[in-house]
């Protein structure tokens, strides 16, 4: 079990990763259109489409990462308060409840990508970006948040065995 | 009548889903869907329909990509000496004021909101440095997390600012205008948040340790010496804006490229720098764009609701005198800024709220920059405030305990706005200044 913790996590990191490079390609995209449009008088033309698909595919692609490093926010009023039993119940509901939702998401992003696939549909652009490409990276995303959310449920759930069985 | 029902049914929603402590995009998508369904019979294949597409499209904005660059770019100020010449230079500038370093996080933050876009970005950069460095010196923690969430806030107000260029989008206002008249009021808002400090550390000096170190006339030039790298950024990220170099969006670009550059001068550039500072950003820009997007979603969840309108129209068919009219928005907006982040207020009520506010005279660009206020003070209101958020990741307090501290802030900045209302000139006389010279 712990061989699968550490390969999803190593998965999540990789399109973390992956997020990253997107960032810095974004930064370099909008200066070299500042430099074009300033100095040469002349564009790249697809600055907002390119650096629009960027930003969706970072959000997407790093949240497996995120919610393994505990770096979105949640209101903790309540978990906070609860110890034991009561909180990794509450804690599993909350996980089982996104994953699900994320599973649906999912399912759903999969039926418009794979349309998007069999008709060829391309962006109105003149890039012409076939939009399967950035909703695919948006779709792997999701997947890999749900595979994420699916390991953390099994982690809330080992450690008690262990707990019990120390005690 | 059915417009309150609803409006409450999504009430409980939101109380159940983000009180249960699932994450907050997560929680405000879940209210959506479940609002859909349940309020409205929407089945799952609908639901499934709207849902996949509004989030793609709502994360692909040109927009939001202002947002990953600034938290990168305060992630390099961060891990490099800029973040910390910014503390060091500012202690010996503020040290003899009564509650002396305290006043560090209300300049800290005014000066890093001018080359941030983004609140929770200003709140969590400039709180890491000093929320460690107060509690070290023995500082009351109420006091300086309430400022730090407070002073955090005003990261909205100065430019460059994305709920301003948002609003500018939807109302048609000159995006160069609003960031000019976003200037005075936050300066007045840093300048009640100081005030109030001082007078609290006069009444009870104990709040604020006297620091040992005297502090020469020389070490407060060197201070300000220390502080020329993040006053060349904020020239560069704004001067790009007004000379017409960059749009807003792409001044964030110019941002990153200028830190880039200004590490590598001081020779402070490092792989390790480099790499820890991108998987930094990229982490807490999905935490802000993840729940942007939700808010998107469940903005048009609640369009298809009528919530907004609903309200919004109830409120338009009293047919108040103006000032009552803004008494009555703020309440409103305080109530939504209880659950709702700033972003998604503005979107939501604005197609509603801003014929009302033009019909009764108010000018647009006055409304933006209200707008905003109210919407920063919807970030330090509980449940779902956006600084009390980072300052609990950062602090390991409870919302709760934050949300506490930062109260007398949040009455500080009903004070500005209640100022700013009574005084529009506060916000209208820069750009007049800027823009309208009579020929």
């Amino acid at each position: 079990m712990e061989v699968f913790q550490r390969l999803v996590y190593r998965l999540s990191r990789l399109a973390a990763q992956l997020s990253a490079a997107l960032l810095v390609y974004m930064v370099l995209h909008i200066l070299l259109e500042i430099v074009l449009r300033s100095v040469f008088a002349t564009s790249t033309f697809v600055l907002d489409e390119m650096v629009g698909y960027g930003v969706a595919a970072m959000t997407f692609l790093t949240l497996g990462y995120a919610v393994h490093d505990d770096a979105l926010i949640r209101v903790n009023i309540v978990v906070s308060r609860l110890r034991g039993r009561v909180r990794i119940c509450l804690e599993a509901l909350c996980l089982l409840m996104t994953l699900t939702m994320s599973c649906f998401i999912a399912w759903y992003m999969w039926i418009g990508v794979k349309r998007n696939w069999d008709r060829g549909a391309v962006s109105d652009s003149i890039a012409e970006v076939p939009l399967w490409i950035p909703e695919g990276l948006v779709l792997i995303g999701i997947v890999l948040f749900s595979v994420q959310l699916f390991a953390l449920l099994v982690k809330q759930f080992t450690p008690i065995e262990d707990r019990v069985g120390s005690k | 009548m059915d417009a309150l029902v609803t409006g409450l049914a999504v009430l409980m929603l939101l109380f159940f889903f983000l009180g249960s402590g699932t994450w907050v995009f997560a929680g405000l998508l879940m209210v959506g869907i479940t609002g859909l369904a349940l309020l409205l019979d929407f089945s799952p294949d609908r639901i499934g329909a709207i849902l996949p597409k509004i989030m793609i499209r709502s994360a692909s904005s040109w927009e939001l990509a202002a947002i990953p660059m600034f938290v990168w770019m305060g992630e390099l100020i961060f891990r490099t000496d800029i973040s910390d010449r910014l503390f060091r230079g500012l202690a010996p500038l503020v040290n003899r004021i009564p509650g002396g370093l305290l006043h560090t996080n209300v300049l800290g933050c005014t000066l890093f909101a001018a080359v941030s876009g983004s609140s929770a970005a200003t709140t969590a950069t400039v709180g890491k440095i000093t929320s460690t460095e107060l509690a070290a010196r023995g500082y009351d923690t109420n006091l300086s997390i309430g400022s730090l969430a407070g002073a955090g806030s005003l990261g909205l107000l100065i430019p460059p600012s994305i709920v301003m260029i948002i609003y500018g989008v939807l109302a048609e206002v000159s995006i160069n205008k609003l960031f000019a008249a976003g200037v005075l009021p936050g300066l007045l808002i840093a300048g009640l948040y100081s005030g109030y400090i001082t007078y609290r550390c006069i009444r009870s000096p104990e709040l604020a340790p006297r620091s040992q170190e005297g502090y020469t006339l020389t070490q407060c030039l060197h201070g300000i010496w220390l502080l020329t790298p993040i006053l060349l950024l904020v020239c560069i990220v704004l001067g790009s804006i007004y000379s017409g170099l960059a749009t807003p969006s792409e001044a964030a670009g110019v941002g990153v490229g200028a830190t880039i550059v200004l590490i590598i001068v001081t020779g402070q550039l490092s792989w390790t720098i480099l790499k820890e500072s991108l998987m930094g950003a990229v982490k807490v820009s999905c935490m802000v764009c993840s729940i942007l997007v939700a808010a998107a979603f469940l903005s048009t969840a609640m369009g298809y609701l009528h919530v907004p309108q609903d309200l919004a129209h109830a409120i338009g068919n009293l047919g108040l005198s103006p000032y009552t009219l803004i008494l009555i928005l703020a309440v409103f907006y305080i109530m939504l800024g209880l659950f709702l982040d700033g972003i998604s207020i503005t979107v939501m009520s604005l197609p509603i709220t801003l014929p009302l506010v033009l019909q009764a005279g108010f000018d647009p660009l006055w409304f933006g920059v209200f707008l905003v206020v109210m919407v920063e003070l919807g970030q330090i209101t509980p449940p779902v405030g956006f600084n009390l958020f980072v300052m609990q990741n950062l602090t390991g307090h409870t919302i709760g305990r934050v949300a506490r501290a930062a109260a007398p802030f949040f009455i500080l900045m009903c004070i500005a706005a209640v100022i700013l209302t009574a005084v529009p000139e506060l916000a209208l006389w820069l750009p007049a200044q800027l823009f309208d010279k009579v020929p």
